[in-house]
């Protein structure tokens, strides 16, 4: 029976025995390296580099938050192990009363640690490999990335990280496990079973003065960061004070809780000698007792848990109402005065999309649409007489009425034949345009194509509203219905410019 | 010194400053080699303490034990492990046998400590359990034994490694009264053929009567002593009993 040999056995009966201890090892393991392997999934997906770097945001905080949860664990796996060693305190008596030296009996743990380590990593791995595939695809759904490119990733990095950790920690386990085996007596071990619990009662009188003034305390932490806030948190250091207040108040609640709820109940003599009840609170003061420093740790763990929830869920909260208020449009487009640069491409499809999200019922396709086929007349190269030309077209072609409207309505403002560029025309040439426009109710639609068409020269640019009346006047002459329609243009444009103001 | 076991006026108390209490009142007696001793007393009487200082589990408040010549309460460390591996075998009364290990196992690990060869601990293993009787429970685990097989091996386990002492508390106390006498038998076998010296602790007069010598404990102190020489152990036994009756019949102290 060699030493090894001996661990072994011992881990094939813990394994039933400890088994939740095996979970929660794997599962530690698991969750870990997950943390640690979102870096190396996402960077291998397809967004943007705003949400990159978002993205990027996450994998560290993740990354922080994966030490902090390794922290604690590490904590549960030492008070884990004490607790399933004291378990074991006559096993190691009959060791050493066979004559095993402290050092064999360490030996034997040594190897039951390492044997249990090597079987939780190499499991907890497996799972974490799992889970991260998982975890990848829920990220790449949550930032709309291209899933096509999906492969199966393992991060040696995160492997690597996960294994030196809980290295790490299985050998402050095997520090702690030698230095409890090197303390015992070996009466103490024989007679493990033996031994009643020496319990320590505390003055009622002392508990309830420290109960008092804890309760007071914690009151006055807990006020600190809400009522009074103002008043006492000035600077950031000062978040410290109600943080130790409390959680040293914390403390002392508990350590004195049992005396003060023992000497409550026995006062009540009637209800303490009722039944089993001298026997459930005697049970539970000593419980809260023996257990003061854990029930302390656990409420503070608890009560950072709550707080860290609630306050990024409000952050997310407020963070997307900000986003809402700052950026109420999908998209945002700035004029730059005096720049006769300003080129923005589309800027008819961007404009005409803009007034919809205004909230202008604009049909935004539709203004496209007419937009493009407004001066279909000029197909075959004839200006002249174009206008009708076109209308007919579109006619004859079964068009809805506001297409082959646009192409009577575009060239001219205010209702008024004569408000059009290139030349006064003839109001009795044709009686039925001169009437059209005169009677016709301009839609949203018509409007815009009418602006454009005050902004865009041939050739597919676009002009400031100035400048292509600066272009008009070049390619058609000036005549004396041009100061009327250039005042109606800019009237025009005006009245753009109030819609988006109104807004 | 011809005798394996001296116990030198050995005191011990234990307990805290609220509650002082003298299990070992300055006791001396001795132990020859080859000697089946018994210790009867009454519970509290101190048998248990005494066992618990001798075999090194617990440490005298003042006095000396030999063993074998050698000033146990004075050894340390690696010496002590070396005494309780190479000079003592111990019985308790519920087995404490390792539940991990077959009855083999728990046999053997006695040797393997001493980090011997795995045929002279096969050799060893199989002779002991021929001579106890339990060579067919050696594969199974203690959960599968029953208590004179699980007491028959921890046997085995204590004299494996021909200690010079072999210390027993009372060992058919979770034992019926078949196992028992098969028990004592067996230890009556070790004494006779094997010459092992057995130190056994008991309040069963029956189990005494197995001795050779009966030592009677009462409150931390040697109250009598008698030898069974050459009477029958049914005549010993009744002298045991006499001294029983003695020992609780009178209620004061002074008769």
């Amino acid at each position: 029976m060699t030493t090894i040999k001996l661990s072994f056995r011992n881990i094939k009966k813990s394994f039933k025995d400890y088994a939740i201890y095996f979970f929660t090892l794997i599962l530690g393991v698991a969750i870990f390296y997950v943390f640690n392997s979102i870096e190396s999934q996402t960077v291998l997906l397809d967004v943007t580099e705003s949400t990159y770097e978002i993205i990027d945001m996450m994998t560290t905080m993740l990354s922080a938050a994966s030490i902090f949860v390794a922290f604690i664990l590490g904590f549960l796996i030492i008070y884990a192990s004490r607790f399933l060693m004291k378990r074991r305190n006559k096993e190691f008596g009959i060791y050493m009363l066979l004559g095993m030296s402290k050092r064999k009996i360490s030996m034997v743990l040594f190897f039951e640690t390492i044997l249990i380590g090597i079987i939780s990593l190499v499991v907890g791995l497996g799972l974490g490999v799992l889970l991260s595939q998982l975890m990848s695809m829920l990220v790449a759904n949550m930032f709309e990335a291209d899933m096509t490119k999906y492969q199966f990733i393992f991060s040696s990095n995160a492997c690597i990280k996960t294994l030196i950790y809980f290295g790490i920690m299985y050998a402050i386990v095997m520090l702690f496990n030698t230095i409890n085996v090197g303390k015992c007596k070996l009466i103490d071990l024989i007679q493990t079973n033996k031994k009643s619990e020496t319990v320590k009662m505390k003055n009622p009188m002392l508990c309830t003065i420290v109960f008092i003034i804890s309760a007071i305390a914690l009151g006055y932490a807990y006020y600190m960061v809400t009522g009074g806030i103002n008043e006492t948190i000035k600077t950031p250091e000062d978040i410290f004070k109600p943080i130790v207040i409390g959680a040293v108040s914390t403390f002392f609640i508990f350590w004195s809780l049992s005396g003060l709820i023992l000497k409550a109940v026995m006062s009540m003599k009637n209800l303490y000698v009722k039944g089993l009840n001298t026997f459930t609170f005697r049970q539970v003061s000593s419980k809260i007792n023996t257990t003061v420093f854990s029930m302390t740790i656990i409420s503070l763990m608890l009560f950072v848990t709550i707080c860290v929830l609630s306050s990024s869920l409000s952050l997310k909260n407020s963070m997307t109402a900000n986003l809402d208020e700052l950026a109420p449009a999908d998209i945002q487009l700035e004029k730059r005065v005096l720049n006769e640069n300003w080129l923005d491409q589309g800027y008819n499809e961007e404009q005409i999309k803009n007034s919809k999200e205004k909230g202008y019922n604009v049909d935004v396709d539709k203004a496209i649409a007419i937009g493009y086929v407004h001066d279909i007349g000029k197909y075959d190269g004839e200006i002249h007489g174009h206008v009708m030309k076109e209308y007919n077209y579109l006619k004859e072609k079964g068009y809805d009425e506001d297409y082959y409207n646009i192409c009577l309505t575009h060239s001219y403002l205010n209702n008024d034949i004569v408000c059009t560029a290139g030349g006064i025309p003839d109001i009795n040439e044709n009686p039925f345009l001169t009437n059209f426009i005169k009677n016709h109710e301009y839609t949203i639609e018509e409007k815009i194509i009418n602006l454009c068409d005050l902004m865009c020269p041939p050739g597919g640019k676009v002009y400031t509203i100035d400048k292509r009346l600066i272009d008009l006047i070049i390619r058609k002459g000036a005549y004396t219905n041009t100061q009327y329609h250039v005042k109606e243009t800019y009237k025009l444009k005006d009245y753009f410019d109030n819609l988006q103001r109104l807004l | 010194m011809s005798n394996i076991l001296k116990i030198d006026k050995v005191e011990k108390y234990y307990g805290s400053k609220s509650s002082l209490t003298k299990a070992l009142d300055n006791l001396s007696f001795e132990v020859d080699k080859g000697e089946f001793v018994a210790i009867m007393g009454a519970s509290g009487s101190g048998k248990t303490t005494l066992l618990n200082c001798i075999s090194t589990i617990d440490k005298v408040t003042s006095g000396h034990i030999f063993v074998g010549g050698e000033d146990i309460t004075k050894l340390r460390g690696n010496n002590l492990n070396k005494f309780r591996r190479e000079k003592l075998g111990f019985i308790f009364q519920d087995f404490n046998l390792l539940d991990t290990l077959t009855a083999y196992e728990n046999i053997s690990l006695a040797l393997s400590i001493q980090n011997k060869s795995a045929k002279e601990i096969e050799k060893k293993v199989t002779d002991v359990a021929t001579k106890l009787g339990i060579k067919d429970v050696l594969q199974k685990y203690p959960y599968q034994m029953s208590g004179g097989q699980k007491q028959r091996v921890a046997s085995a386990r204590a004299i494996i490694t021909d200690p010079q002492i072999v210390l027993a508390d009372e060992p058919t106390g979770a034992l019926d009264s078949k196992s028992s006498r098969m028990l004592l038998e067996s230890f009556d076998y070790l004494n006779e053929k094997l010459n092992t010296t057995i130190l056994m602790v008991t309040h069963d007069s029956f189990c005494a009567s197995y001795a050779s010598r009966v030592i009677f404990i009462k409150d931390g102190k040697v109250f009598n002593e008698i030898i069974k020489g050459n009477s029958s152990r049914k005549d010993f036994f009744d002298k045991i009993i006499d001294v029983v009756t003695l020992l609780g019949g009178e209620e004061n102290d002074n008769y």
